[in-house]
């Protein structure tokens, strides 16, 4: 496989490795987390983190719990240092415990205890300066996708196509495979997976209405019907654009290789011609449907914000990327009480890898705080988290707690609460006018931003959230899961170092995870699920994946409805749909969600969306198996190796005949099928293994039948699928679209009619099977649309 | 034939019937459709208040209450709970805008009267994620699955249930001991044959031989699979997709669910407090607003009755009222408390009620005190509402103060409630606590998986019986 610039390996320190009892190198990280943090500090963390009630009252010994990103090199490095403190020649560390050097949670561990021991040990190793390292490279114990399998799976799931025989070559170098991984992503599909990625982290894509851009006084004609020139098309086409406004800017950045870091930090808006209009900023482009895509940067230009006496003004709004856009804003709302605090646990979950929600996992107990004035600030129960949250919250003041998108620079922000600012970096006073614009570049200069970063597109990618930290230091393969998250937790800390090192760009993070194991492990140990957390394929697709992956090896989507729309968002990709996205009800059977009541994906196979996928699978393989059919053998996806007319035994006169191989037939039929299983299913068979036996007599056994009834049936049987399936339109060719009525209809480059009795040239309709062929495929092409490994990756 | 019977057949004749969503020889011979018993869970978004439910207080006495209510007025007992009953203008009832939606008092003396309600709950947390995860699988520190999952899970593996688990709740983390379904609303006639185009179509797309051998080989498929799987995620992942295969049998159960027409309002009328009659009755777009607050209770009962489903999870939200405090919180309470009237009503026209385990959550209380704008906070002390066969309903309890703090409860008898102090030797009641007790009475500890996912080790507490 080609070499690996993001290994595992590279995860630890400098050191020398160190031998455990059983021979396996532990490193210090390891023994910290899996004996240290994990077991013997297991009483010590909820007071000792930060905002419990030992920091509280000033204790210097600060555990950051595993909810804080790089929890691991921060206690180790706070705990290096603090084991130097010593008194009476006794390390301090190891005294608090005991209950004495007037520790106030008293004693906590038995000097005679494993866990004491445990600390011991790790006190004096640290005292020693003792930094164990092990090479972790094949530490998880997998074996990967091949070069070309994990360029199949690259293709498929960021460029939503399929690999040419020129890139199967080209990707076989390190350095060929980083260019062509890179290539995937400059391709139009992966715009798709980039905002499906941080709009599954963010939630924006709720539909917010056009009249929330009555604050401007700019456009009244874009939400007001009211006034001249107001359209539904144009209040529906401004709808979508300032919905769609936060998902365009990451999309903005990354297609114009800006640094990722200006999706919190950019002091522009990326505006089409419909928000330009809205907002009364320039565009270079006409406020027209065709150009719902043509979305710009707009350097700052201040916005006219009514205020709230009716009184109209020039207030300069700031702008920090995706923060301040409407749809943010809108979605995540403030209120007089919650003071923007839903804001900021947004901005710390996606942007700085911080779960404040999961600070609260400790059991607390607010019955204790009744005479607690302020207790957000002034109680440990309450303070461990509002300490984080409250500074950042405020950056977003200025913002209204009514119309959530209108800025007022004037608006004071709350006395009780902790003062704007981020990692006890409070924000300068002249800042509180561009609150935002302070709090944006600070946060994409925080490390964690990084680590942020690579988690949301870690989840795109690979399938599943990021590791937690397990919990229950009694269950089963306890070290072996910590070790596994460790692993895991330090591939995200570099994954996160090397993207921002590199001026944030997000394509070489996209190919740092392709490469990781955690894209590529495709077996290991089956008696160690523990170290093999969170690794393998067979990924549930999402709706939008499993509509990609139809598209690119079929070359069709799955729909139902013969006529389709005119979408403007859609035209980049000849204005093709598929109903399992586009359809809201498909969507969410399928395991989707609306961003708005369902914002969960589904990560397991349920026997409707089973039943969905025979469905999808069904219809796609209907149409597809016969548009194939009409192409020349070059130019076709499915069946390079076959023609109809290859069948295995000849058509008989009568029944009363017995069947004749036809010979050379039945091999060709297999590489078919072996083709078939590597461009559908990413799998390599042998032409004579027990699968492509299984499937050839699944192709015999159709073949037969249909035979068998042609003869039995007086007017024969060569429809294919009651009509369903006949193959009329050129697919390949995009719909143009005629106006009728005021209506955009679409107009279907026809394939040519096929006379009656005539042979069959490429290019004719194709309404009859006379070989028994098409529908013999139709039936494998089926089978393996519904297989696990075309529904999974 | 319906399905009942095709299985019946199948049991008689040993023969392997072929249906288009997959292969009966799959199912067990002496199958039959699940007839119950039926989990749902019903979870208060947010953090609901109590005290203006089913633990009702005044303004405590003195120049620094440590409670305050400017709604209630009076509180009275029904059956031991605690139920607000006056406001200064006139009768409690629970209303949006000026409508009165819901009587709470009438609520627990009539078809509320079996529910049990344990008071002075401790959720241990002030987070809405801990607080959910708690009250949704027992625990706030580590994530077990949904207590509705796993009786899912239970009822899956000894009956093809297509949907056994309805996620529509905040927490619906499975422990993949089941799927997570989500209801496919117009789509069921599709599912329920999908090799044909249209379901009105004379002819399917493929053969019915094909259709066969078709999934004939998917299930070789996923068997050969499933033995080569060594990595958690293909693990995982595939196992869904085999118990999917299992519960595909019973996917055009969906029809009937799906087809049927929503209920008459005056089937419910006789079950409606009086004073609300006027709005939950009264038709908003050709439909009576309480059999439209009911709709989406109504499917998942609906797929509890075809055998479609065994349990599922349902969450209103609008209680996180940090702000306007004694609007909002009565007018999400409203609505909510008008969904489990329903539930219970419909339950009993369906002839499911005896079967049906209610539980009725939320994230955590509200603080005794109104914040600066009117609201209140987050507050770890909070009720639990209960019912089902096993439940010893029509009482409370569990206990708070006057300044809704928890008291303990005895360890042996939980009806006696005893300081919050450790020397009196009592025991405060936890999630855990709860969902001990229901696992015990949903038949849970007989399952191989539930080992997997243990609870915290409090004492048990008898809460239910």
């Amino acid at each position: 496989m080609v070499g690996m610039t993001l290994g595992l390996g590279l995860a630890c320190g400098n050191g020398d490795d160190s031998s455990s009892s059983d021979g396996s190198c532990v490193s210090t990280r390891e023994f910290y987390t899996t004996q240290v943090y994990g077991r013997a500090l297991s009483q010590c963390r909820s007071c000792h983190t930060p905002g419990g009630s030992a920091i509280e009252e000033g204790a210097k010994f600060i555990i950051y719990r595993e909810t804080y990103p790089d929890f691991v090199s921060v206690n180790v490095a706070g705990m290096r240092d603090y084991s130097k403190l010593e008194v009476d020649g006794k390390p301090v560390l190891l005294q608090k415990p005991l209950g004495k050097r007037n520790h106030g949670g008293g004693t906590v561990l038995d000097s005679q205890s494993e866990d004491f021991k445990i600390l011991s040990k790790f006190v004096t190793d640290l005292r020693a300066g003792t930094n164990t390292t092990c090479n972790d490279e094949g530490a998880l114990g997998v074996e990967e996708l091949g070069t070309n399998e994990t360029i199949r799976k690259a293709a498929l799931v960021l460029a939503g196509r399929y690999p040419t025989d020129e890139e199967f070559k080209s990707g076989s170098t390190p350095e060929g495979f980083d260019a062509l991984v890179t290539s995937f992503t400059r391709e139009e599909p992966f715009y798709d997976v980039l905002r499906e990625a941080w709009n599954d982290a963010l939630l924006t894509d709720r539909a917010l209405d056009a009249g929330v851009g009555s604050i401007y006084g700019q456009a009244p004609e874009l939400y007001d019907d009211r006034y001249p020139g107001y359209t539904p098309e144009n209040r529906s086409l401004t709808t979508r654009s300032i919905t769609e406004e936060p998902m365009r800017f990451v999309e903005y950045v990354v297609r114009n290789d800006r640094p990722f870091s200006e999706v919190v930090s950019g002091g522009y808006l990326v505006a089409n011609p419909f928000t330009a209009k809205l907002y009364g900023v320039p565009h270079t482009q006409a406020m027209i449907a065709d150009n719902l895509l043509e979305w710009e940067r707009v350097d700052f230009a201040p916005a006219q914000v009514q205020t709230r006496n009716g009184a109209s003004k020039l207030v300069p709004v700031p702008v920090a990327g995706v923060l301040t856009t409407a749809s943010f804003l809108n979605r995540w709302e403030t209120t007089p009480t919650n003071k923007g605090r839903k804001r900021a646990r947004v901005l710390l979950k996606s942007f700085l890898a911080t779960d404040i929600l999961k600070f609260g996992t400790r059991p607390v107990d607010s019955t204790a705080l009744t005479s607690v004035q302020n207790p957000e600030s002034n109680s440990a129960e309450c303070s461990v988290c509002h300490t984080v949250v409250d500074p950042i919250a405020g950056g977003f003041r200025g913002f209204d707690e009514g119309r959530l998108q209108q800025f007022n620079p004037d608006d004071k922000w709350h006395d009780d609460m902790l003062p704007p600012g981020i990692n006890s970096v409070q924000m300068p006073p002249t800042n509180y006018t561009n609150a935002s614009m302070w709090m944006g570049p600070q946060i994409a200069a925080d490390p964690r931003f990084g680590i942020a970063v690579a988690q949301v597109m870690y989840q795109a990618l690979v399938g599943d959230e990021p590791l937690t930290f397990p919990t229950d230091n009694a269950a089963a393969g306890y070290q072996d899961k910590v070790k596994a998250f460790t692993l895991q937790s330090d591939w995200l800390v570099q994954a996160g170092q090397d993207f921002m090192r590199n001026n944030y760009d997000l394509r070489r993070l996209v190919v740092n995870i392709v490469k990781s194991p955690y894209f590529r492990a495709r077996s290991g140990d089956v008696d160690r699920d523990a170290i093999h957390s969170g690794l393998g394929q067979g990924r549930l697709l999402t709706p939008e994946m499993l509509a990609r992956k139809t598209k690119a090896t079929t070359g069709l989507y799955f729909f139902t409805g013969e006529q389709i729309a005119y979408d403007p968002t859609r035209k980049r990709d000849g204005f093709l749909r598929n109903e399992i996205v586009s359809d809201t009800n498909w969507r969410l059977l399928y395991g989707g969600i609306d961003s708005n009541e369902t914002t969960k994906r589904l990560e397991l196979m349920t026997p409707v969306m089973l039943a969905a996928s025979q469905y999808f699978a069904s219809v796609t393989a209907c149409r597809a198996t016969s548009f194939d059919f009409t192409k020349p053998a070059a130019d076709r996806r499915l069946f390079k190796q076959v023609e109809m007319s290859t069948v295995p035994f000849s058509p008989r006169a009568n029944k009363t005949l017995e069947l004749v191989a036809v010979p050379g037939n039945e091999a060709k039929i297999r590489e078919n099928i072996q083709y078939l299983f590597f461009r559908l299913l990413g799998e390599d068979v042998a032409t004579d293994s027990d699968t492509v036996n299984q499937t050839y007599q699944l192709f015999v056994d159709v073949w037969k039948d249909f035979e068998q009834t042609n003869l039995d049936t007086p007017r024969g049987a060569t429809s294919l699928g009651g009509g369903r399936c006949n193959a009329t339109i050129d697919y390949d060719k995009p719909a143009t679209f005629m106006n009728v009525n005021g209506q955009a209809r679409p107009v279907y480059t026809q394939l040519q009619p096929r006379p009656d009795k005539a042979d069959y040239t490429p290019g004719m309709v194709l309404d009859r099977d006379e070989n028994f062929t098409v529908r013999s495929w139709q039936a494998v092409v089926s089978f393996m649309l519904m297989d696990y490994r075309f529904t999974h990756e | 034939m319906n399905r009942r019977d095709i299985l019946k057949l199948t049991g008689v004749t040993g023969i392997s019937v072929f249906l288009p969503w997959g292969l009966s020889s799959q199912a067990h011979a002496d199958e039959a459709t699940w007839g119950g018993p039926y989990f749902l869970h019903m979870h208060a978004a947010g953090g609901w208040d109590p005290t203006l439910l089913c633990d009702g207080k005044l303004t405590e006495a003195g120049a620094s209450p440590r409670y305050q209510n400017r709604l209630v007025t009076a509180v009275g007992d029904v059956n031991g709970i605690p139920i607000p009953t006056q406001t200064a203008a006139g009768k409690y009832l629970l209303r949006v805008g000026n409508n009165a939606v819901e009587d709470p008092e009438h609520f627990f003396r009539t078809i509320g009267s079996k529910m049990l309600v344990i008071n002075g709950v401790d959720t241990r947390t002030n987070s809405h994620e801990t607080g959910v995860q708690a009250l949704g699988g027992g625990n706030g520190e580590i994530e077990l699955p949904a207590l509705a999952a796993l009786f899912a899970g239970m009822v899956a593996k000894q009956r093809d249930v297509p949907m056994a688990f309805v996620a529509s709740g905040v927490y619906n983390r499975t422990g993949d001991v089941v799927g997570a379904s989500r209801f496919p609303g117009d789509k069921v006639p599709l599912l329920a044959d999908p090799f044909k185009f249209n379901a009105n179509d004379m002819n399917p797309m493929i053969s019915p031989l094909a259709s066969r051998r078709i999934l004939e080989l998917r299930d070789a498929r996923i068997a050969a699979i499933q033995g080569a799987a060594s990595l958690p995620r293909n693990k995982r992942t595939v196992n869904a997709l085999r118990d999917a295969t299992r519960g595909g049998g019973a996917v055009s159960l969906l029809q009937a669910v799906a087809s049927e027409p929503a209920p008459a309002i005056d089937a419910f009328r006789a079950g409606l407090s009086p004073d609300t009659q006027a709005y939950l009755t009264a038709v908003a777009n050709n439909t009576p607003n309480f059999v439209n607050l009911g709709r989406p209770l109504e499917t998942i009962l609906r797929c509890f009755r075809e055998g479609v489903s065994a349990s599922a999870t349902y969450a209103a939200g609008g209680f996180d009222t940090h702000s306007n405090h004694d609007t909002a919180q009565p007018q999400a309470q409203a609505n909510f408390l008008a969904q489990i009237r329903y539930v219970l009503l419909r339950a009993q026209q369906m002839g499911i009620a005896d079967k049906l385990y209610l539980l009725v959550t939320s994230d955590f209380g509200r603080t005794p005190l109104y914040n600066t704008g009117n609201g209140k906070d987050h507050w770890n002390v909070t009720s639990v509402m209960v019912s089902g066969p096993g439940v010893r309903g029509g009482r409370a309890v569990g206990k708070t103060d006057e300044g809704h703090k928890v008291y303990r409860v005895d360890k042996n008898d939980v009806s006696k409630t005893l300081p919050d102090t450790e020397s009196s030797g009592g025991s405060r009641i936890y999630a855990s606590h709860i969902h001990r007790e229901l696992r015990r009475v949903l038949n849970l500890p007989a399952t191989d998986f539930i080992g997997q996912f243990p609870l915290p080790t409090e004492d048990p507490l008898n809460l239910l019986t």
